[in-house]
């Protein structure tokens, strides 16, 4: 990585121009430690850059190409000042490349690319924002190539040539790193700015951060990442989104040399996590590294790849649970695979049936909309859970069915009035008419009509149910389906 | 909110624009929304220190649009970040004496009995008072061995006070101290405040260097001194304490000149009354002549 030391060479030079509203501006290349990148200067800033450097850094006066008012949109002119420029930049390099003033750091993007320069402009801003930040508790959000520059700083000397003065001292970027709770990742995978920095492939530690209670890692590799240090202790709530990750060790072991799950008192327990936010990774099954964070409360696996789940008996307090938008055709007894679940998400997979989920007793919201649910029969599946009261299914086959919301009701029996259908409460005609379809399904079993749930119904409902043309449909189909 | 500044703090005797290379926007919320409260505390230096440099020319790289930038407010006037001097300390001496133990009993008020070993440095804060002033404290505790020697001698840059430790127990931890002390000299301003401390005094029974000697080293070496515990804590906030009494003294006498570079001490000054950041900043850009 770019960092200033003695073994580091800074290359620098002007290979080509070009027009920009007007403006000649000046493609400057520099290499560092391998590290590359290019930055466009007109030559008004060539001019103050050196103004300053005369005046602050005792740089001769003369060195800089003469400005020149007339003429200067000439090919000719323009590709001889870009050598003048060339040289006077190179010169310049050369002159001071170890002690680097900011004005000729700034210039040339050393802020944006060279370990250093980048710690020193954060200390600045953490000196003077950080409290301010700290202070409104906001997410905080750092690039892979800032940490890296933290991670590498403390495990390498300062370049004793590096001017030291108090606000960029690096104290400022560790004082504050300590302190931040909402920590964002944000990763890339492209070049960084002007850059061959692919900031996803730098290695960093996060053992600084001692106070992370929520950490986000966007676009951000896991693999990476070489210590977490204390945030493995702290944190509560973690997302991992657009990262790529396969399974779930793949964050909860990302510091871990074997990637196994060791049995009991393991050091990699993530203690404190309550709700985890994978979603949207390529995650194909869920990972025995799960039980590692065994206080999960609320887990969203949404847009994944996962077709089935395991593991998730090991999180005894699971209460909510998002596997919308995976590759589940197929649920198969549920119950021995979710524990104590209130709250499945389950829309946006390919699944026929609800049968997987007969035993889940615990279930209390239920999502399955968007799937491919043909028959209302498979409601009755779900019908008998005793505290399921919110049901969503629209989006699925079955859900053009005429007579839909009333044909889903009547199965839960007494319990109809009690359960919210795709975000609706059961309209008290819906009441009604159900109270009807219960009661001619209870006859046509031989046993007496029960007609408790709805109070205002008339009791001679066959009479009045018949003068409705909907119930009549509703009895019709009813009967052929039987 | 994404905290991405470019800053290009310019002298304000000489205010010129610098150009800054503008970085794109690379911003993206973090998840959790935030709502601005209003508190209605009084406070604080940040507000001030921006009014104060008033030539600032900001670049905001990526700033989350339903933060109203111009409306921020500084929630505390006590707590973590009110503050006028930040000390910079460091805490030297060889392994095993103590050192790590002593920051955290410091700043966490207990023993750490199990503490593991420091690799390279660690670093802890915290805010006293001396003088009816909050002073933070910036403290790096590094690690003794000789093969972090390399990294660990880039914290003595800019420190404001030097904790030196020997444990009175080991007699080879006392003999050791005057190569410390030569490191701290050379790698310090003449300014910075070295403070000997003997650890483990509740260790009394395995004293293997005698109170009198210590004393004397340092009498003879200017070394302010006591003996301590970062078990029983005795004497641990005494020896942080007194360190920062005699580096405010130093500001006070101007001995110690604030301005000069790597001095370890900055001040931010705290002007109460002052809440309200959007007016501040507001002004502040009116103002700027740049
Ligand atoms: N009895 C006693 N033990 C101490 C005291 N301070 C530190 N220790 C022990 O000494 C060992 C080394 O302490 P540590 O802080 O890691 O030393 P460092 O290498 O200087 O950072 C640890 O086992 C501590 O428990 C003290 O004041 N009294
Ligand atoms: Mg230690």
């Amino acid at each position: 990585m770019a960092s200033l030391s003695p073994e580091h060479n800074v290359a620098v030079c002007i290979p080509s121009t070009q027009q920009c509203d007007g403006v000649t501006l000046y493609n400057i290349n520099l290499c560092v430690g391998g590290v590359q990148w290019s930055v466009k200067q007109r030559y008004n800033a060539f001019a103050e850059l050196h103004e300053k450097l005369v005046s602050n850094h005792g740089v001769a006066r003369d060195l800089l190409p003469p400005k020149k008012i007339l003429g200067n949109k000439e090919p000719s002119f323009i590709e001889k000042r870009r050598c003048d420029l060339e040289l006077y930049i190179q010169t310049i390099i050369n002159f001071m490349h170890h002690t680097l003033p900011r004005e000729l750091a700034e210039f040339l993007d050393f802020h944006h690319y060279e370990l250093t320069h980048l710690l020193q402009s954060m200390a600045r801003q953490f000196y003077e924002e950080g409290d301010k930040v700290l202070s409104e508790g906001h997410p905080v959000v750092f690039t892979p190539l800032q940490l890296h520059a933290l991670s590498y700083r403390l495990k390498n000397p300062l370049p004793p040539s590096v001017a030291a003065a108090d606000e960029t001292d690096f104290s400022h970027v560790v004082d504050f790193v300590t302190q931040v709770k909402h920590l964002v990742i944000q990763g890339s995978s492209q070049p960084f700015r002007a850059s061959n920095i692919i900031q996803n492939n730098l290695p960093y530690t996060l053992n600084t951060f001692k106070s992370v209670e929520t950490l986000t890692l966007t676009e951000a590799c896991t693999a990476p990442i070489g210590h977490l240090g204390a945030v493995r202790r702290t944190t509560r709530t973690l997302q991992v989104n657009q990262s790529g990750m396969t399974q779930m060790s793949d964050i909860l072991l990302c510091d871990a040399v074997f990637q196994e799950t060791v049995e009991g008192s393991d050091p990699h327990k993530w203690l404190s996590l309550t709700d985890v936010d994978v979603s949207c990774n390529q995650i194909k099954k869920t990972d025995d590294s799960i039980a590692l964070a065994p206080n999960i409360e609320k887990l969203n696996l949404s847009c994944n790849k996962l077709s089935s789940v395991e593991s998730l008996t090991k999180l005894p307090h699971l209460i909510s649970l998002n596997l919308s938008n995976n590759l589940f055709s197929e649920l198969e007894s549920m119950h021995t695979k979710l524990g104590n679940v209130v709250d499945l998400d389950l829309s946006q997979n390919s699944l026929t049936s609800l049968k997987g989920l007969s035993k889940l007793y615990s279930l209390a919201s239920l999502n399955v909309s968007t799937n491919n649910i043909c028959e209302i029969a498979e409601v009755s599946h779900i019908s008998g859970l005793p505290c399921l009261e919110t049901l969503i299914i629209t989006g699925n086959p079955v859900a053009t069915v005429v007579d839909y919301r009333t044909k889903v009701l009547e199965l839960f029996g007494q319990r109809a009035a009690e359960v919210c259908l795709d975000n609706e409460r059961p309209t008290q005609r819906e009441l009604e008419f159900v109270a009807v379809l219960q009661a001619i399904r209870a006859s046509r079993e031989g046993r007496l009509p029960t007609l408790s749930i709805s109070s205002p119904l008339p009791v001679t409902t066959s009479t009045l149910s018949f003068n409705r043309p909907d119930v009549a449909t509703a009895v019709s189909e009813y009967s052929v389906t039987k | 909110m994404v905290f991405s500044l470019a800053q290009v703090p310019i002298e304000p005797g000489r205010a010129r624009s610098v150009p800054v290379n503008s970085g794109q926007s690379r911003g993206r919320e973090g998840g959790t929304s935030t709502t601005l409260a209003w508190p209605s505390l009084h406070s604080l230096h940040i507000a001030i220190l921006r009014g104060q440099s008033s030539c600032h020319e900001l670049e905001l790289f990526s700033i989350d649009s339903r933060l109203p930038r111009l409306a921020y407010q500084i929630k505390m006037s006590a707590g973590p970040y009110n503050y006028s001097y930040i000390f910079k300390y460091i805490i030297i001496g060889d392994m095993g004496v103590g050192k790590s133990c002593l920051l955290h009993q410091f700043t966490e008020k207990k023993f750490m009995a199990d503490c593991p070993h420091t690799i390279g440095v660690e670093f802890g804060t915290r805010i006293i008072e001396v003088a009816g002033q909050k002073i933070k404290l910036q403290i790096w505790d590094t690690a003794g061995q000789e093969r972090f020697r390399a990294v660990t001698r880039s914290y003595y840059r800019g420190a404001a006070g030097a904790l030196m430790v020997y444990d009175i127990t080991r007699r080879s931890t006392y003999n050791h101290l005057s190569s410390w002390l030569t490191d701290a000299r050379n790698l310090t301003n003449p300014n910075t405040v070295i403070f000997l401390i003997g650890n483990k005094a509740d260790l009394d029974a395995q004293r293997d260097v005698t109170y009198e000697e210590a004393k004397q080293f340092a009498e003879e070496n200017g070394l302010m001194f006591v003996e301590a515990s970062a078990k029983t804590g005795e004497n641990v906030e005494e020896a942080f304490l007194e360190t920062a009494k005699k580096i405010y003294q130093n500001i006070q006498d101007g001995s110690l000149d604030l301005n000069a570079a790597e001095s370890g001490v900055q001040h931010k000054p705290t002007q109460p009354g002052r809440t309200n950041l959007s007016n501040d900043s507001q002004s502040s850009r009116d103002n700027c002549s740049c």
